[in-house]
């Protein structure tokens, strides 16, 4: 009865997580739909969202609104000039040497992060403090934040993709980028925007998953991200969507549902991302709505 | 051009020489002409642990300087070898055999943090060096003790201090237990199930987070432990998870007490938790608010005032835990030389350092033992409560 009467609150946190996952998925999909490169730095753009804007809006007080928007911005330059200096040089080496790069940017950018910001965490200002209480849950009001930004990001990306020239031209890199290449779309420059892109996302989700970020916050986002991609079905961006909300239900579900109803406290929420992931490749690797990989033989 | 070689030549002579003339300069110390005793230090002044190994480093330094200008120990010097070991096992290891090649030290300091102190003990084993860590993890003294002390207290004698407040001042029975499943937090989670009956007390759930995770991720935890109906909220972690919980359980109008850790004996904890902060108790060493608990004008109170004053002084920072350890760490070893004599063999060192016996210190009065190299017991240490965003003494 106790976990009935507890499912409102977990499912109001699971959302709230899943949310952020999502966003941090979007940022894998768009990378990998236009270089086909699994970008392992995904995790610290998000570090540096919240870092940046604890530094601009609590350090140096700027207003919230515009903290937000040039902690975004950095994010994104950082992001640009990681496919310039990195990815670009690397354009001819294959796929797999620049997924080993992006490895090396994640160090880097994790090492830079504890050399700038070396406490163990910051409170970065929320955008609007306080609570709401709910019948059978109390939620934050930044909540409804990492929801409305979530819907709006989602939409914008779909709309994006599927309705502007740029879009269009990154999905048909996807798809055959020598053919791309061929019909005149600049392959090379989608792969800058696709990096632009998915800093800003990463960045968002790092910063409204406030108040607190860190330095070290990158891995865990980073595999919770890339979880739900790849139980979404990577490069889908509604795969994301669905990943990550399953992902952010069952990682409160599971877990209370094992301490409340049998007793067994495991300490290791972690486990459901790896366990359902490890699932999801041998069983669908696919993904949930992901389509499957065609092999010419 | 065969010029030009001689004047080369010549300025060659002349520049040997004079390096020369400038060696028998020093050949000898001015005053003292007795050997400096080298002491060893290994510290992370990098890495994750620099917070820790920044303000121990300063601490050594301005004992040894403080204690070389009051004359040594018998007119000998004390010289200290520092080397970072950027929070890196592997560095600690090389750092440590670097300094036992080198310098031949008489005694150890080191290392800031568990994994470190664990590199640097078996290096010390194999070389008979007594080695005096800052470090409190609970695994550095499983298997041979011999050679190892400890100056900060560790999570047992935290634990049984909470417990007791649990149990003597609050009078509550049922506890929920939040622990971090990082080390500091599983070492204290492992103390609380094995202590809390011995108070009387009943671990009705205990259950791990992560620190990293959101706080609505900790919310869940929450909702998870209020189930099992507790009577109070024992959360065993450093920042900032600890921090997280306390505001989602004020958030959620949720007004069991807390009581914490050593883990967030520290400013950073008041200034991530914010309001919710406040009626937060915790054990942590008298140092933190020894103007308070302790009587002015009593041993302890004088050595930690001087200590604060000597620190703020030559860095213009308050002292904090961590300058503490360092300073302990090279008490306890000046201490045993002043008794063992400047001339100690390791072997004599290491058993004047076991022999030391209310010798007080920053983080208590440490005696040690054959089988107790801790030092220090829950008596050492004093329930701090966050008032308006300071430190008072609990309620007794």
């Amino acid at each position: 009865m106790d976990f009935l009467a507890n499912c409102p609150q977990y499912i109001a946190n699971g959302l709230a997580n899943g949310c952020i996952y999502i966003l941090v998925a979007m940022g894998f999909n768009i990378i990998f739909n236009s270089t086909g490169i699994i970008n392992f730095a995904q995790g610290e753009f998000c570090m540096f969202g919240g870092l940046f804007a604890y530094t601009l809006a609590a350090s140096a007080g700027l207003p919230l609104p515009l903290a937000v928007v040039l902690a975004l911005a950095i994010t994104a330059a950082i992001g640009g000039l990681m496919e310039r200096l990195l990815v670009y040089p690397l354009r001819r080496a294959g796929v797999l040497v620049a997924i080993i790069a992006t490895i090396g940017a994640s160090i880097f950018f994790k090492s830079l992060g504890r050399i700038l910001w070396p406490k163990e965490a910051y409170k970065v200002p929320e955008f609007t403090p306080g609570n709401i209480s709910l019948p059978g849950a109390t939620i934050s009001r930044q909540f409804l934040w990492v929801f409305g930004l979530t819907i709006v990001s989602v939409a914008a990306v779909y709309l994006f993709f599927n309705h502007t020239r740029s879009g269009k031209a990154m999905r048909a890199c996807s798809v055959n980028r020598l053919a791309a290449s061929l019909v005149g779309i600049n392959v090379m420059r989608m792969s800058l925007y696709s990096f632009l892109l998915a800093a800003a996302l990463g960045g968002l989700a790092g910063l409204i998953n406030a108040p607190y970020a860190s330095y070290s916050i990158g891995l865990f986002l980073g595999v919770k991200g890339f979880t739900a991609a790849a139980v979404g079905g990577l490069g889908n961006t509604f795969g994301a969507v669905a990943g990550g909300v399953v992902l952010g239900l069952l990682e409160e579900l599971i877990p209370g549902f094992l301490t409340v109803v049998l007793g067994v406290s495991t300490g290791y929420k972690d486990a459901v991302a790896a366990i359902l992931l490890i699932a999801v490749l041998l069983f669908r690797p696919q993904g949930i709505l992901g389509r499957g990989v065609v092999e010419k033989v | 051009m065969r010029r030009r070689r001689y004047i080369l030549v010549a300025l060659l002579a002349v520049a040997l020489s004079a390096t020369m003339l400038a060696h028998m300069g020093c050949g000898t110390k001015e005053g003292g002409t007795k050997e400096p005793i080298k002491i060893g230090v290994v510290l992370s002044e990098s890495g994750a642990n620099e917070p820790l190994g920044k303000p121990e480093r300063n601490a050594i330094k301005l004992f040894v300087k403080r204690l070389n200008e009051a004359g040594g120990i018998d007119g000998h010097e004390i010289e200290v070898i520092i080397k970072d070991d950027q929070s890196d096992a592997n560095k600690a290891k090389q750092a440590m055999v670097e300094l036992l090649e080198q310098e031949d030290p008489v005694a150890v300091i080191g290392s800031s943090g568990t994994g470190t102190t664990i590199a640097m003990k078996q290096e010390a084993e194999k070389a008979g060096v007594p080695q005096v860590c800052m470090a409190a993890g609970a695994n550095i003294m499983d298997g041979d003790i011999t050679w190892i002390f400890r100056t900060p207290p560790t999570a047992t004698e935290a634990g049984k201090k909470a417990l007791s407040y649990i149990a003597e001042v609050l009078k509550v029975k049922k506890v929920a237990l939040l622990y971090d499943t990082n080390p500091f937090g599983t070492d204290g989670k492992a103390v609380v199930e094995k202590e809390a009956p011995g108070f009387g007390l009943e671990v009705v759930v205990a259950e791990g987070y992560q620190t990293d995770e959101s706080e609505e991720g900790m919310d869940t935890h929450l909702t998870n432990v209020m189930t099992a109906k507790p009577e109070v909220v024992l959360v065993w972690g450093t920042n900032p998870g600890p921090a997280k919980i306390v505001k989602r359980m004020r958030d959620k109008g949720i007004d069991l007490p807390y009581v914490g850790s050593h883990g967030i004996a520290n400013q950073a904890f008041i200034e991530l938790a914010g309001a919710a902060a406040n009626g937060v108790v915790f054990p942590a060493g008298k140092m933190l608010i020894f103007e308070k608990v302790l009587e002015p004008g009593s041993e302890e109170y004088e050595f930690i005032k001087d200590f604060s004053d000597a620190y703020f002084e030559e860095y213009g920072e308050k002292i904090n835990t961590f300058a503490g350890h360092g300073w302990d760490a090279i008490l306890i070893i000046t201490e045993a030389l002043k008794r063992a004599g400047a001339n100690a063999t390791r072997e004599e060192l290491r058993d004047a350092i076991e022999a030391t016996r209310g010798l007080v210190g920053t983080a208590g009065v440490f005696n040690y033992s054959p089988t107790d190299h801790n030092g220090l017991t829950p008596d050492d240490l004093t329930m701090v409560e966050i008032v308006d965003g300071k430190w008072e003494p609990a309620k007794e």
